[in-house]
């Protein structure tokens, strides 16, 4: 059996904006450090980029947090390949696909300058994971607000290798991936052979944050870069809303080679939301999942009662590796059947023929 | 069998408005018909308050929309008791908890203005409520962003009788329900015996707002909502809230002051609560079990399953009527009896003795 792993990640460092041009150079990202006695606590680092402190959960890897997970930074930033290639044995895995860390939030206003740190990060990645003898893929970002500059980009990182998909976030930039304005960005993706990956993010809706600002935080929390009254209303939920967006329009449609995929929000869901789809549109949907669309599942969720009510066709699963929040499940093999208590043909499935077709690595 | 209707509606009418105070005569919520031959089709109506035109489902009872439903127009605005009565005699329905419409929405920036339209909905509500022999009762609306006013409220409308909870969404004003701030509306209304009724709306007009604007890509049924927004303005937000009430301290600091969750279904409940029992270590599903939350069914999902998680004591029914969307029934009774799976004592418990003992009627 090939196990695939359909979602780590990578932290980004200052070697990821090393492909920079120059005429972004100044403006390139940069990690800094505070102490550790504040309301940080151990996440005590951050980015400044485009003129603001941008906070995630355990990046840049000079933060206490990074080097308390027990992976080397050199393997959390996939700077040292061979390491990160023999991390992936020790886990288990066979081919690993690997989305963005910092991405998972807003990097920049300005567009333009996204697109340079989209394009420096994507040659970063491509570079690193052509060393890698096709164990290791990446999951390439793009600049939705500028779908022209996303469609050469996406043109560009298919060319350059190892890319398996085309990150998303639920909504983009405070518009729903089934906004007019990203059409051509699917069809590009389709053209291509790339899946659109939908993940969670962070603060993807800038104006949804917004409005968590001032609220007071009623504790303290593990992830000071999230309002602990955010949880919920940041991130995950996106990708549900996405689904039901795209599921429900006639993307899949009108790109009869396009492929999507929903990443670390879990898949217990899907059957509640295929059933809030018009009933003009579900048995469509339903019949793409499987074919055409992929859900990324956690190990403890109820998979008999899942594939149950849907089959095991659409689902797919991966480690989070080497982030250290609640989706993180090492071991994928042992934990399907241990965990949940299937049997090694569907537990094939799910680690290797499902993720073959979402992927086509 | 005895049916307690746990969600149904009234569509607001001048009559509701009779009740404002003489200084905010001016200032009444006015409704004006639009042509028939628009993209609003036949939602050709709209009220005028507070200097925007709102736009509901099927609210005012002006539009033609309205006037297709087989529950007659005064029954749907309450202004014929005795209509809404046989309503509820032809539907099998010995009971009725009255939800506001218009109130999904935001109604008036002003919050002097809204705290006036609460006062005559409430008094409109209790008049005719307190006509119906017990019968109907109704969930009176608070101005959430002024608390002393909310409470000061809660406290009248108990003394005018017939009142049984207040309405909440969401967000209210663009805040999570678990800001401090609202602290004293559920001292308040625990106090006072009255049942929190979390039910969608769109509560966020910063959300709202994110959709200005964007194309709408197809005509839909429902134009008072942006196409691209659905699933995301309301019943997203109501799976938030779960999760933030859930995650915070007013279940404990308001131990008797009971919630009820509407018009979403319940199957959603399970991933979430085992999601947060994993994260906590804290058994969520003691709040359902234990009587402080109920959640309103449909009869299509799958009640095993989620009472396997839940208990059965927490099911409620809801006509939805007399709004026409996706969680109407207009036989409610026999919608659950024809699923075949459900014993005697569970029916009454969900048809009846649930909502009798969450609502104390």
């Amino acid at each position: 059996m090939t196990v695939v792993d359909c979602d780590a990640h990578v932290e980004e460092s200052v070697a990821t904006w090393s492909f920079l041009e120059p005429e972004f150079y100044k403006l390139r990202p940069l990690p800094v450090v505070f102490p550790e006695d504040t309301c940080f606590g151990s996440h005590n680092a951050a980015w400044v980029i485009d003129y603001k402190l941008r906070f995630f959960a355990a990046n840049p890897t000079s933060m206490k947090r990074a080097s308390e997970k027990g992976i080397s930074i050199p393997i959390q930033e996939l700077s040292d390949v061979p390491a990160r290639v023999a991390a992936a044995d020790e886990l288990g895995i066979d081919k690993q696909v690997i989305f963005p860390s910092i991405w998972l939030g807003t990097l920049a206003e300005n567009v333009e300058l996204e697109a340079a740190l989209a394009r420096s990060y994507n040659t970063y990645m491509a570079t690193q994971c052509n060393q890698s003898g096709g164990r290791l893929w990446y999951a390439a970002v793009v600049p939705w607000r500028r779908p022209d500059l996303a469609e050469g980009e996406i043109q560009r990182v298919k060319g350059m290798g190892s890319a398996a998909g085309i990150f998303a976030r639920g909504i983009e930039w405070d518009m729903p991936l089934t906004h007019p304005l990203f059409r051509s960005i699917f069809g590009a993706a389709a053209e291509h052979d790339l899946p659109i990956t939908v993940h969670v993010g962070n603060g993807s809706s800038p104006t949804i944050s917004r409005m968590l600002e001032g609220v007071p935080r009623p504790h303290m929390d593990d992830f000071p870069h999230i309002h602990p009254l955010g949880a919920g209303i940041v991130s995950g939920p996106y990708v549900l809303y996405a689904f039901q967006q795209i599921l429900s329009s006639d993307l899949l449609d009108e790109f009869p080679n396009l492929r999507v995929g929903f990443m670390e929000a879990g898949s217990e869901w899907a059957p509640r939301i295929l059933k809030n789809i018009s009933s003009r549109q579900r048995s469509k949907a339903q019949g793409w999942l499987g074919e055409r669309v992929f859900v990324s599942c956690r190990l403890d969720e109820d998979l008999p009662y899942l594939i149950s009510r849907l089959g095991e066709d659409w689902i797919v699963t991966a480690t989070d590796y080497p982030h250290g929040d609640a989706f993180r499940q090492d071991r994928l093999a042992d934990g399907l059947m241990r965990q949940s208590g299937l049997g090694e043909a569907t537990a094939e499935r799910i680690l290797s023929d499902n993720p073959s077709r979402l992927f086509h690595l | 069998m005895r049916v307690i209707d746990a969600d149904a509606h009234v569509e607001e009418s001048t009559a509701t408005w009779e009740h404002i105070e003489p200084e905010f005569y001016e200032r009444r919520p006015v409704p004006l018909e639009l042509p028939q031959d628009t993209s609003w089709g036949e939602h050709n109506a709209v009220w005028f308050i507070d200097y925007k035109a709102r736009k509901f489902a099927a609210s005012p009872t002006l539009m033609r929309r309205a006037h297709r439903r087989d529950v007659k127009i005064p029954s749907q605005e309450l202004t014929d008791v005795s209509a809404r009565l046989a309503d509820l005699d032809k539907y099998g329905i010995e009971k009725q908890v009255i939800y506001p419409s218009t109130w999904l929405g935001c109604l008036a920036e002003d919050l002097d203005l809204e705290k006036a339209l609460t006062r005559s909905y409430n008094t409109y509500m209790a008049t005719q409520c307190n006509q119906s022999g017990g019968r109907l009762h109704y969930v009176a609306v608070i101005p959430f962003r002024d608390p002393a006013a909310a409470a000061e409220e809660i406290r009248r409308v108990k003394s005018l009788g017939s009142a049984v909870a207040l309405f909440v969404r969401g967000m209210e004003w663009d805040l999570p329900i678990t800001h401090p701030m609202f602290r004293p509306i559920y001292e308040e209304a625990q106090a006072q015996d009255l049942v929190m009724g979390l039910h969608i709306g769109f509560g966020s007009p910063t959300i709202n707002r994110m959709f200005e604007g964007m194309p709408r890509v197809k005509p839909d049924p429902f134009p008072h909502i942006h196409p691209l927004s659905r699933n995301l303005l309301s019943g997203l937000l109501v799976q938030y809230a779960f999760g933030g009430l859930i995650a915070s301290a007013v279940l404990q600091d308001f131990p008797r002051l009971r919630w009820v969750i509407l018009e979403t279904g319940c199957e959603w409940l399970v991933p979430a609560i085992r999601a947060h029992n994993q994260r906590t270590g804290k058994d969520a599903s003691s709040y359902f079990r234990e009587g402080q939350i109920s959640v309103s069914c449909e009869p299509f999902e799958d009640l095993a399953h989620v009472a396997a998680c839940l208990g059965d004591d927490c099911f409620v029914v809801a006509s939805d009527m007399p709004h026409g969307d996706d969680f109407s029934h207009d036989r409610v009774e026999e919608a659950f009896r024809e699923r075949g799976d459900l014993s005697e004592p569970v029916l009454e418990k969900i048809l009846w003795r649930n909502a009798s003992r969450l609502y104390g009627i």
